[in-house]
């Protein structure tokens, strides 16, 4: 090729190049170009967004839960016995807890969650206690389950001033006040309505519905405030047929009343919309960004952002 | 010019046209359906051979229509049985850990524990990458693979109980017959545990239509079974089965009998002489260890006041029962020689507290070795 071709069609390419985009500036198309890039559209699913690692000589190992007061992000940073607390941008601010079986010390830290003045409640399901602390991390006192009815404590939230927490050997969900007393209790062993098999997180949405993941029986159930069982979310249809969850885990709600349920053995969430119909499916087997490899705890914020225990790449991985 | 550059487009378009129709295949290529979940995987309960076999398996994972999928993961599909390259012992603690409730192999069980946490603790280190061949005694076990859950478990199911593998090494079935030599066949149930139910999971153990039952266990049922089991662990630990003098694999090619290894029989049929008798399959730690009453720190702890013999501090239990031996404890199932004491006491000692011999003239922690 001849050298003024090549120049020909190089500055043919940079005045092609200014052109488009002067057209894009010139006619307003901005709005239409932009969105396929960086907007996100509001009834689509979230899209991973960032990932909270700890710090590097001290990754998390099997984060179970996670929980988000005030501005901070709380970890059950499970195998290292301890709590990692992360701000918003991700960094590892600090940690709190070791081994051990006294105050401010733990076996298996799971549930996580925290009441309107900050403190922070940590169910240990080796333990079988509920410790509470200041968000600052120092050791407050026990949670006074007053009829000693905890053995296993596993999922735990803290909605209008009440502790749900659900009871993994005694196959039970516990609604208690926060001095300890309690309310409800919905379950025990079994797979007919009501009745669970190792019950591992639960949620509560703006209706007071209570969904707890029956993670035995492959599937999620829906209770009203009273603890009357209103229906079954297991992937199929209108939670009726055989389950497609294996080994469900956290389940969360967002302000719009879509369901989010972790799928521990197929690596990803499921989202379901207010009717039970599964709107799409986010993450999938990996260590990519938004990818996820036997995930656990989820959280979701007042702004519908997902949180999401990723136990096997060490993280916590952030959805919006 | 215009006719290479048409060739050119057409390439171009093509080599568009395969990528996309390649990701089309990747995705589509092997629906992933409730039978056929991946190239040459068929549902149905599988034995160590990938064959179907009729065993009841592992919980309600075949029950359900994406079960196999799961662990072997059909999207990700460089290799179709590769599911959890290097995750196997993760995807076991995903529910082993305590979040089903039951079978949370970091507690003390008839297999021990894989707790770490505690004094004197020692296991089969399934988390770290050792070779199976690393097996103290391994004389004619040379297998390089890693030694993991699925060494000894086969979690698709199989016809022992705690689905434990029919082949351990390579695809000889371990079980034979102690007389013979002849192996037994696949398929048939050589691992034989005295199970019973577990009081501890009554409510649902009583559930009716689930099957679901929650057992505990002692160790190898009867006299046979008890030769399995030490047959099973001798697969890779072989040069510790034997009679006491003679059959260890090690002493097969030396001449002068001064140089053999000698060992307590391991082989034979008789309470004391499996590795069950002495060892968990697990691991241990001073809350598995007994004494060579039987005892273990909980019951040294237990308050007076419920019961308990001593109300002793969990210090004090601890140090008690902590196993010294040089070794480190070899995940026995008492501490130190302890489990020695408890059958040959009355023979080596004629001082013995009477309280501690039972009607049988024997000292009492004997009656609990299998
Ligand atoms: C999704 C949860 C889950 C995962 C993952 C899991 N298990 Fe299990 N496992 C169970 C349940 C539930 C049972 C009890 C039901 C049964 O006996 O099949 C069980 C029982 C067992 C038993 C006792 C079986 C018996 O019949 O006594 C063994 C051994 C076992 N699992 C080993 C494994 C191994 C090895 C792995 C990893 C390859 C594994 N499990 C992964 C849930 C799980
Ligand atoms: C609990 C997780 C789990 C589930 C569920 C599961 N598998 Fe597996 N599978 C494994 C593991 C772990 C291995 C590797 C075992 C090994 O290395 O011996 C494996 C290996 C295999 C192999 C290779 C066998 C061999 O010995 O090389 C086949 C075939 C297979 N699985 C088929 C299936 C089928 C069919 C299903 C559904 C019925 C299924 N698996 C469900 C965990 C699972
Ligand atoms: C060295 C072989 C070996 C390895 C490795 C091994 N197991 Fe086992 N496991 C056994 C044997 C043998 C038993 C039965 C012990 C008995 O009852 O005497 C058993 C029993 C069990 C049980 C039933 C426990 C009970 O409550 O009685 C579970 C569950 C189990 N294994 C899961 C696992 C898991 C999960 C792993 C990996 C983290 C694993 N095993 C690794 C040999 C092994
Ligand atoms: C699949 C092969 C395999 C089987 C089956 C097996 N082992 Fe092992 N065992 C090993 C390996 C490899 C090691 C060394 C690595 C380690 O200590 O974790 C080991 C170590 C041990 C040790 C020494 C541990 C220490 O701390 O020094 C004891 C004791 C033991 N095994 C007992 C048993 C008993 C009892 C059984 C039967 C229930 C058994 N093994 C079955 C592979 C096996
Ligand atoms: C009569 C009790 C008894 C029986 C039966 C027994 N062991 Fe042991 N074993 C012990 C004791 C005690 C130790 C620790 C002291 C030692 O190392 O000599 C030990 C140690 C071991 C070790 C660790 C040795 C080392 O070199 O690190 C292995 C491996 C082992 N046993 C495997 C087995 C196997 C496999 C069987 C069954 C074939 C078996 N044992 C049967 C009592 C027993
Ligand atoms: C279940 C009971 C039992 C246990 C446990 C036991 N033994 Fe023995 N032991 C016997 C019997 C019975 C004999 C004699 C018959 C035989 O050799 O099998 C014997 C023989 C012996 C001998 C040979 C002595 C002789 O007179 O021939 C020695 C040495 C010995 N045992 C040491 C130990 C040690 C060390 C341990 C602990 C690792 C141990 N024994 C555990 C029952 C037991």
């Amino acid at each position: 090729m001849k050298k003024r071709t090549v120049y020909i069609l190089m500055s043919s390419i940079v005045a092609l190049s200014v052109a488009f985009f002067a057209a894009i500036y010139f006619f307003n198309l901005e709005s239409t170009i932009k969105p396929i890039v960086a907007k996100v559209d509001p009834s689509g699913p979230p899209i991973f967004t960032n990932a909270l690692y700890g710090e590097f000589n001290a990754p998390l190992n099997k984060p179970m839960d996670v929980t988000k007061i005030g501005e901070f992000v709380y970890v059950s940073d499970t195998n290292n016995k301890q709590v990692q607390v992360f701000d918003q941008s991700g960094t590892s601010v600090f940690k709190f807890g070791k081994e051990g079986t006294k105050e401010g010390e733990f076996k298996f830290p799971y549930g996580i969650a925290g009441d309107k003045d900050g403190n922070v409640y940590v169910a240990d399901l080796y333990n079988a206690n509920i410790s509470i602390f200041d968000s600052k991390g120092k050791f407050l006192k026990y949670f006074n389950d007053k009829e000693k009815l905890l053995k296993s404590p596993g999922g735990l939230r803290i909605v209008d001033k009440k502790l749900y927490v659900t009871d993994i050997k005694a196959n039970k969900l516990f609604v208690f006040n926060l001095s300890g007393e309690k309310l409800l209790e919905i379950g025990g062993a079994g797979m007919e309505e009501g009745k669970f098999i190792a019950p591992n997180a639960v949620a509560v949405d703006n209706d007071d519905h209570i969904y707890v993941t029956d993670s035995g029986n492959n599937r999620v159930q829906v209770f009203d405030k009273s603890g009357k069982f209103i229906k079954i979310i297991n992937g199929s249809k209108d939670g009726k047929g055989d389950p497609t969850f294996l080994n469900p885990r956290g389940v969360a709600v967002d302000s719009k009343g879509n369901v989010f349920v972790v799928n521990n053995l197929a690596h990803n969430i499921y989202a379901f919309d207010k009717n039970g119909k599964e709107l799409y499916e986010l993450g999938g087997m990996g260590t990519e960004n938004d990818k996820l490899y036997l995930p656990n705890g989820l959280f979701i914020d007042d702004r519908d952002t997902l949180f999401v225990t990723d136990t096997i790449n060490q993280r916590v991985s952030v959805f919006y | 010019m215009s006719k290479l550059r048409i060739g050119l487009s057409t390439v171009f378009m093509l080599m568009l046209l395969s990528i996309f129709s390649a990701v089309a295949f990747a995705e589509d290529g092997v629906p992933p359906t409730s039978t056929n979940p991946a190239p040459g995987i068929h549902v149905g309960d599988v034995d160590n051979f990938g064959n179907q076999s009729t065993h009841r398996t592992h919980g309600n994972f075949q029950n359900n229509t994406n079960s196999c999928a799961n662990c072997h993961s059909t999207h990700n599909g460089e290799d179709e049985m590769l599911l959890m390259k290097d995750g196997e012992y993760e995807l076991c603690m995903s529910c082993h850990d305590g979040t089903m409730g039951f079978y949370d192999v970091t507690k003390g069980s008839g297999a021990g524990t894989f707790d770490d946490s505690h004094l004197s603790s020692s296991m089969h280190n399934v988390d770290s990458d050792l070779l199976v061949k690393q097996a103290p005694g391994a004389v004619k076990n040379t297998s390089t693979d890693i030694l993991e859950c699925s060494s000894c478990h086969n979690p698709h199911g199989s016809a022992n109980d705690r689905l434990l593998k029919e082949t351990v090494i390579g695809t000889t079935p371990f079980a034979y017959n102690p007389t013979t030599f002849v192996s037994v066949p696949v398929g048939t149930k050589t691992i034989n545990l005295a199970l019973t139910e577990d009081p501890d999971y009554t409510a649902i153990n009583t559930l009716t239509g689930g099957g679901l039952k929650i057992t505990k266990s002692i160790g190898p049922k009867d006299t046979l079974d008890k030769q399995y089991y030490s047959q099973f662990c001798s697969a890779c630990h072989d040069d510790y089965y034997g009679k006491r003098s003679s059959g260890r694999p090690s002493n097969a090619t030396k001449t002068d009998t001064h140089d053999y290894l000698f060992s307590h029989t391991t082989n034979s049929t008789s309470q004391g002489r499996n590795c069950a008798a002495c060892h968990y399959a697990h691991g241990t730690d001073v809350t598995t260890l007994t004494d060579a009453l039987g005892q273990k720190v909980a019951d040294l702890t237990k308050p007076v006041a419920d019961g308990g013999k001593y109300g002793w501090t969990e210090e004090k239990a601890e140090a008690y029962m902590k196993d010294v031996s040089v070794k480190g404890s070899s995940l026995k199932k008492y501490t130190n020689m302890a489990i020695c004491f408890a059958c040959h006491a009355t023979s080596i000692s004629n001082q013995i507290d009477p309280k501690y011999i039972g009607p049988d003239g024997r000292f009492i922690g004997r009656g609990l070795i299998r």
